[in-house]
């Protein structure tokens, strides 16, 4: 056999030959050697489960801004409504609700859009990037908020004396249509 | 420096009001007189916003923007010493600004 040592010891009739057999070393399953043909198959394996991994929570992010988003634009939809309804509505008691409802309800989408904004913000790999090239950084409409709070308590919308007044119901609802189309733009450029 | 720190919700009104004392309570014009007093003995006033129910561009435009147009700050002094902060709502520190900057502009016309 291939690996025999063979050994001719002189005796008195000739060579006589020895013939020496290494057999293999039985391999012990604490040796490395025994699993090296599987590694391989592990590291891809390994690896397809780790881009696997990483896809579904993408998935699950843009997912849960998207429903932030959401949140948002309904915020918009309830103080537009509530704005509306306080601008239209007669002086007295029911304006003053009206009136104390709108700023609530602003109030409230003003901490959902800052909510977003501080969810959404890229990391710090992006903002280097943002140095060189514009970029959308976060889904951020803090500042459309602010021009639709502006513009839907503006003066004299707190005045007790004030007529109902719908001149500026159009301006209203044309914000939160802008406010609406930026948070589908800003989205869009995050997640698509 | 000095420097104190007041809430609005707790240190004025949980429900502010309209601009002028003559519309409702709790406005801004009264605000604003608290802040002037309390800049007589600070150096710098740090305004938390947050705990309200919800205030009105017209109140924080007289409070703050006031700060320039009737009681005769400057600017800058106003946004150097009265820092106005919320935790939960950055939109209204956008509103602030805007109108002291617009209180701005109306002094230099």
């Amino acid at each position: 056999m291939p690996g025999d040592t063979i050994i001719n010891v002189p005796g008195p009739a000739g060579a006589y030959p020895y013939i020496i057999q290494l057999l293999a070393k039985p391999q012990e399953w604490t040796e490395p050697g025994v699993y090296a043909p599987a590694i391989p198959g592990i590291v891809v394996a390994l690896l397809g489960l780790w881009i696997a991994h990483k896809l579904s929570v993408r998935r699950d992010r843009r997912k849960e801004i998207l429903e932030l988003c959401e949140g948002v634009k309904g915020a918009v939809g309830e103080a537009e409504k509530a704005c509306t309804l306080a601008w239209l509505a007669p002086a007295g008691p029911d304006r003053l609700s009206a009136i104390h409802e709108s700023k609530s309800k602003l109030q409230m989408l003003g901490i959902m859009a800052t909510d977003l904004h501080r969810r959404t913000t890229r990391g710090f790999v992006f903002r280097v990037f943002n140095l060189f090239a514009d970029i959308v950084m976060s889904v951020n409409v803090i500042g459309e908020v602010a021009r639709f709070r502006d513009m839907a308590t503006s003066d004299p919308f707190e005045d007790p004396d004030r007529p109902s007044d719908d001149s500026h119901i159009s301006d209203i609802a044309a914000m939160a249509a802008e406010i609406h189309a930026r948070v589908n733009q800003q989205f869009n450029s995050l997640y698509r | 420096m000095r420097e104190i720190a007041i809430s609005l919700a707790r240190d004025f009104s949980r429900h502010p009001g309209p601009r002028t004392n003559s519309q409702g309570r709790n406005s801004g014009e009264r605000f604003r007189r608290l802040l002037v007093e309390k800049l007589k003995n600070a150096d710098v006033i740090t305004v938390d916003l947050d705990g309200t129910s919800g205030i009105g561009s017209s109140f924080l435009d007289e409070a703050f923007g006031g700060l320039v147009r009737r009681e005769g700050f400057l600017a800058d002094e106003v946004l150097r010493r009265v820092r106005v902060k919320s935790e939960l709502d950055e939109s209204y520190l956008v509103t602030i600004h805007d109108s002291i900057v617009r209180a701005k502009s109306l002094a230099t016309a």
